[in-house]
């Protein structure tokens, strides 16, 4: 028996949102494992990324709304993941991105999680957003100042210690 | 203490979580629904993974864990086709069944939680009964196995009562292999 699932259908000029699927696997292990992962909880085991990307599946099921995976267009790699959920610790919805060591530098994070964003103004109804950032993540401040976002106030994450909570613009602000 | 995440989606959200869950295959016996997990059920999960009963199976967790083991479970749904179903007993939910298949399995495996005040009643023998029916007439399976701690003795006595039979083990666990004959 089959199970299908479709994550909601988000438009980006050179990416393609779609569910977190088993083939994504590989691609995420090498991610999570890299030194680039230092920002969000890595580098991680196999067997925690496993678990990561599991958990990212299963946000959609539990909550109605999730981080997709992003497709890149022309080559149809999967090249990070961009989205909406909630990690247990935070204190409220996030708008996460994470891209992967080859799509860095392209504005691909910014373009999937603007239209992530619309969907959770758009579709959702929420009237507010905020992204959770690592003090020295300057490559991710730098995402979040071009989506419009602005430093709002620290918040000591208890396994992550200190980080920077960066609130978006309000849907009567886009 | 609970996490903000554990807040039920409201609104448009909460819709299109449950039109998911629908996606999911629900089995019925005679006393019990097996179901979707949704947030609400996250509570006996935590309930069981963060106590004693949870030291079975890689517990006792820290709610945070527990959190990410119930989200994972549920994610194999989408990653794998089959997942965990929680229990719905006429009291209210009395654990969870799972059909895994996670890094450090051989193979896919069945397992099962319960909560403490839902032993005794054949409730974990009945849900994996119709699971391992599943496991044959939907997914096709010829066999399946259970990992089992040598000393979770009531998990040792269900898999044999289910019809498993012992077949090595696997780092620390017994395995329990459940012929063709017995799905």
């Amino acid at each position: 028996m089959n199970v299908t699932f479709s994550a909601p259908q988000l438009e980006t000029e050179r990416l393609i949102p779609r569910a977190p699927q088993l083939d994504d696997f590989d691609v995420f292990a090498d991610f999570y494992a890299s030194p680039r992962a230092h920002f969000v909880g890595g580098p991680l085991s196999r067997e925690l990324t496993w678990r990561n990307l599991a958990l990212e599946a299963g946000h959609w099921v539990l909550k109605g709304f999730g981080r997709w995976a992003l497709v890149e267009k022309a080559t149809h790699q999967t090249v990070g993941i961009v989205g909406l959920w909630h990690p247990e610790g935070f204190p409220e919805n996030e708008l996460g991105w994470d891209l992967f060591e080859c799509a860095t530098g392209k504005g691909y994070a910014t373009e999937a999680a603007k239209a992530a964003r619309n969907h959770a103004y758009n579709i959702l109804g929420w009237t507010t957003l905020i992204s959770m950032i690592d003090p020295e993540n300057t490559p991710s401040m730098r995402v979040a100042e071009r989506l419009g976002a602005a430093y709002d106030k620290d918040f000591t994450h208890e396994r992550f210690g200190m980080m920077q909570i960066w609130r978006h613009p309000g849907p009567q602000d886009l | 203490m609970k996490f903000a995440c554990e807040t039920p989606p409201t609104g448009a959200a909460a819709q299109f979580a449950a039109s998911l869950q629908n996606k999911l295959p629900t089995l019925a016996t005679d006393r019990l629904i097996l179901r979707a997990p949704r947030v609400t059920d996250f509570e006996t999960y935590a309930e069981i993974a963060c106590s004693s009963r949870g030291a079975y199976f890689g517990g006792p967790m820290s709610r945070e864990d527990a959190w990410a083991d119930f989200a994972s479970m549920t994610g194999n749904w989408l990653l794998h086709g089959h997942g965990v179903w929680t229990i719905g007993a006429a009291a209210g939910p009395a654990g969870f069944v799972l059909l895994g298949f996670e890094p450090g399995d051989q193979e896919p495996e069945l397992g099962f939680m319960l909560t403490q005040t839902s032993e005794g009643q054949r409730i974990a023998f009945e849900a994996a009964q119709a699971v391992l029916h599943h496991a044959r007439t939907a997914l096709g399976w010829d066999t399946l196995v259970s990992y089992i701690d040598p000393e979770n003795r009531r998990a040792l006595r269900l898999a044999q009562r289910l019809g498993g039979l012992l077949d090595g083990r696997v780092a620390e666990s017994l395995v329990y292999r459940y012929p063709r004959e017995v799905l």
